[in-house]
């Protein structure tokens, strides 16, 4: 158990991008350990993107669970957020200090441009999953497109009330897709 | 003053409904903490950028940053409680009833429709917070470069980061000349 602690604890310390970093950090961990094969491991990621929650906290917890249940579940998840306490505190108190100084300013000018970028990035990669297939020729899913555009206006129409319209994205889905 | 407890059932309402990643949670905070006026947008929009550069999942970090910053050190833990126990109660029915919990064809028609609604999230969440990021010709061009090195060269984020890192620095040291000189 001290093992599955250390183990996400340096696979917190180096995912430095978010959960996708995660993944395979967690993944040559566990798997070249042999705690957990490498087939259970992609139907646990899928099972980890699919359900709420950000994507690594999921995968860690599915793999402290396989391994010593309730506990184990625990120790992986709370592993995996110790470091970002420890840095992103320290962070918080140095921004405090220097947010105004010229080199401050300089570098969050540029990462905030870099992160409407990526924003982008993540939009256009999802929508190409979803609705546009690129792999061979551009093939529209039509069904998808017109779900897309209905939920739309509903998220327009309540735009206070994002959660309910995730909801009906689901019971949608489960009756058109 | 914001209470402990507010701070724990904002964020597990956070956890709760992220799908599909942390930048897909901005949306949700900046509608739950933003708009109930606990936080400022030009103070979350600092947060998530420390959040995508310091180690750790997105949705932690600025869980501690918010916590922090309204409650210190128990504002932080109370935040990111409330964040990963949705993921912790989830996860561990699943795993303890269902092993092909995704091959299901119900729940990936359900999965399909809630990926779309986070499409539209995303969609705003790029307007709403490139208004405030993007402020002239140049930062545009910037985050277009961004895009693309991303798209067509799938450059790791972390490298993308640490390059506006760079590129502020420089930015920074000429204008420093600049005052130098004068």
């Amino acid at each position: 158990m001290i093992m599955l602690l250390l183990v996400f604890m340096y696979v917190g310390l180096f995912t430095i991008g978010g959960g996708m970093v995660a993944i395979p950090l967690i993944l040559q961990e566990v798997v070249s350990r042999g705690w957990i094969s490498e087939a259970t491991f992609y139907s646990m990621v899928a099972i980890a993107q699919s359900t709420p929650g950000p994507v690594g906290i999921n995968v860690a917890t599915y793999v402290g669970f396989e391994m010593y249940g309730i506990p184990g579940a625990l120790i992986a998840s709370i592993g995996f957020v110790l470091p970002s306490f420890v840095i992103v505190s320290t962070l918080a108190s140095l921004l405090r200090k220097y947010r105004s100084s010229n080199l401050v300013i300089h570098w969050f000018l540029y990462i905030k441009a870099a992160i409407i970028g990526l924003i982008g990035y993540t939009l256009f990669k999802m929508t190409q999953v979803i609705v546009f297939h690129t792999d061979t020729y551009l093939h529209v899913e039509w069904k998808e497109l017109a779900l897309l555009g209905a939920l739309s206006i509903l998220f327009y129409l309540l735009r206070k009330k994002p959660w309910l319209v995730i909801i009906m994205g689901a019971v949608l889905g489960m009756i058109f897709l | 003053m914001v209470s402990i407890l507010q701070i724990f059932l904002v964020f597990l309402k956070i956890g709760a409904f992220t799908f599909g990643g942390g930048l897909a949670m901005i949306p949700v905070i900046k509608r739950e903490i933003v708009d109930k006026g606990w936080i400022n947008e030009d103070e979350l929009s600092d947060y998530i950028a420390v959040g995508q550069t310091a180690p750790g999942m997105i949705a932690v970090n600025i869980a501690i940053l918010v916590g922090t910053h309204l409650r210190k050190w128990k504002g932080a833990v109370a935040a990111v409680l409330g964040v990963i126990l949705p993921s912790l109660v989830v996860i561990t029915v699943i795993a303890s009833f269902l092993s092909e919990f995704d091959s299901i064809p119900l729940v990936q028609a359900a999965l399909k429709g809630i990926m779309l609604v986070v499409v539209i999230l995303l969609a705003f969440a790029l307007f709403d917070i490139g208004k405030k990021a993007i402020t002239n010709v140049y930062l545009l061009a910037y985050a277009l470069v961004c895009f693309s090195l991303l798209y067509f060269f799938s450059i790791p984020t972390s490298l993308v980061i640490l390059f506006s890192v760079l590129v502020g620095s420089v930015h920074a040291y000429i204008v420093y000349r600049k005052q130098v000189k004068k």
